[in-house]
């Protein structure tokens, strides 16, 4: 049932967050041709307008294929399992955990194909633009394949997992927090500010990750190269920048966390179920 | 013969306001059952305590024997009282999704039902009508061969002549061994449906008799008595 759950996951959420891939690598491939008539013609006037909006466009649908997808993610949890929807999806033969489970599959599986494709964009811009030739962009696709494979192995797991565990972190930090909401008939942006700031505040105090972490960060300074991946140097986001003993207490902490938020999420799904 | 539907000292309230006070009450297979009263008597808690849309603060609720669950939602049919179904979805990927999900979804019933209600195949039911969307939830629910369909406000948001359909599927749609629990307002419209009559009254059991035990001991339909019972 999982598996059909997840199918089902897909064709709700993919009518907008596939598009707005659609979109940015459409526009990834004019931007870049835009760029390399451009750049050659010395153009001015409409041609130069009409460019740098292209360009302008590119970035933003680069920022809405990020932050979109996650809003997308998030208003489908709460139309499905906390609005009307509800009445049909919680009266599935399926348990609670597959519910919510499949729900939190699905939005791992958009961020990772959202980085990639994001990822997969940029390379387009570069290469049809014509800033990269095509031996060169050989040359560096090799450069970094000899680099990937000279890589700890050790720090590419560490570095996933922790990717998983950051993205894992968010999706349930505001599953929670809408469901724990929905308990309240009053005052619900109130309680939604109040539950992420709870639940931040929790992970940083009761994990104490910032004694921990800090520790971890000494050593992800010495390792540059793999630091700054994700966010800044006092969030939980940084722990899995580097292979450390610190930054694998971080992990564990993280998906403690994150089972704690899922713990919560299902209990009140379970036993204050408060549909609208 | 085991009952399908069983309430035994059954409690709901929602913070200091009671819905359901302690009611006792036994289905048994193969009966369509009225469940009748004003708003508010607590019929629609009832029946989301038999989905497990919601838990009993106090007594127990079992389907088949077993508490609420995802053992027991393979063999109820629920239709809310409010459109469920994703607005984003067509006829065809509604008819899909339960045909995933319920192994006793009968597609070619739903596809008939559609036809006879003019349900296009590939509309959104972000276009359709509100009638349109009830009528196709109603074909979904109806369209499972479940042992105990929960038909909450089934004919309340349609007309005449659909309601008339509707009920004909009822009949026609469910197996002698099932048991429909209707919950409405419209007494005068189910009645003649009905085997049995609940009336609820500020969440308790006023009244469980068979329709014909009504008519003779009493002299008087299913709707006059409500009207009797309930008078403001």
């Amino acid at each position: 049932m999982l598996g059909k759950l997840m199918k089902h996951e897909f064709r709700a959420t993919g009518r907008i967050g596939a598009p707005l891939c659609g979109i940015m690598l459409a526009l990834a491939v004019i931007a870049g041709m835009v760029l390399r008539f451009w750049g050659g013609s010395n153009a001015y006037g409409w041609w130069e307008r009409a460019g740098s909006t292209v360009i302008v466009l590119y970035g933003m649908s680069v920022f809405a294929v990020s932050i979109g997808i996650f809003i997308v993610l998030m208003q489908h949890y709460k139309r499905n399992l906390l609005g009307d929807e509800g009445y049909l999806m919680r009266t599935l033969p399926v348990s609670l955990h597959e519910l919510l489970l499949s729900k939190l599959f699905v939005a791992l599986i958009w961020y990772v194909a959202a980085m990639v494709l994001t990822f997969l964009s940029g390379v387009l811009v570069v290469f049809l633009s014509g800033e990269v030739k095509l031996s060169e962009f050989g040359d560096a696709m090799q450069m970094l394949r000899r680099a990937l494979s000279e890589t700890d192995a050790e720090f590419w797991i560490v570095t996933i997992l922790g990717y998983l565990g950051v993205m894992a972190f968010l999706t349930l930090l505001f599953y929670a927090d809408f469901t724990m909401t929905q308990t309240f008939s009053k005052h619900k942006t109130l309680y939604n500010i109040m539950f992420v700031v709870i639940f931040i505040v929790l992970l940083r105090v009761i994990f104490g990750l910032n004694g921990l972490l800090d520790a971890s960060f000494a050593n992800a300074a010495q390792m540059p190269a793999s630091a700054g991946i994700i966010g800044g140097a006092d969030g939980p986001t940084q722990i899995y920048v580097t292979s450390s003993h610190g930054s694998y207490i971080g992990l564990v902490e993280l998906y403690l966390f994150n089972a704690l938020l899922y713990f919560l999420t299902w209990g009140f799904l379970k036993y204050k179920p408060n549909l609208e | 013969m085991s009952n399908i539907l069983e309430c035994k000292a059954l409690v709901k309230r929602y913070g200091s306001k009671e819905a359901l006070g302690g009611i006792d009450l036994a289905l048994e297979p193969g009966r369509i059952v009225g469940l009748l009263g004003p708003n508010g008597s607590g019929k629609t808690t009832l029946i989301k305590l038999a989905c497990g849309l919601l838990t009993p603060t106090g007594g127990e609720i079992l389907i088949g024997g077993e508490k609420p669950s995802k053992q027991t939602n393979a063999i109820v049919s629920y239709l809310p009282e409010r459109i469920a179904l994703p607005l984003w979805m067509t006829t065809r990927q509604a008819m899909d999704f339960y045909g995933d999900f319920y192994a006793d979804f009968r597609r070619d019933a739903a596809e008939e039902m559609a036809a006879n209600l003019h349900l296009e195949r590939d509309q959104s039911i972000k276009t359709m009508s509100k009638g349109t969307r009830e009528k196709l939830q109603l074909i979904l629910t109806m369209s499972r061969a479940a042992q105990l369909y929960l038909l909450d406000e089934p004919i309340g948001g349609v007309d005449p002549a659909t309601r008339d359909y509707i009920l004909k599927t009822i009949l026609t749609n469910y197996s002698e061994n099932s048991t429909v629990l209707i919950s409405t307002h419209l007494i005068s419209d189910v009645e003649h449906v009905l085997d049995e009559a609940v009336f609820l009254r500020e969440g308790s059991v006023m009244l469980h008799e068979t329709v014909d035990t009504i008519r003779e001991e009493k002299g008087k339909s299913v709707d006059e008595l409500f009207r009797e019972v309930f008078a403001c």
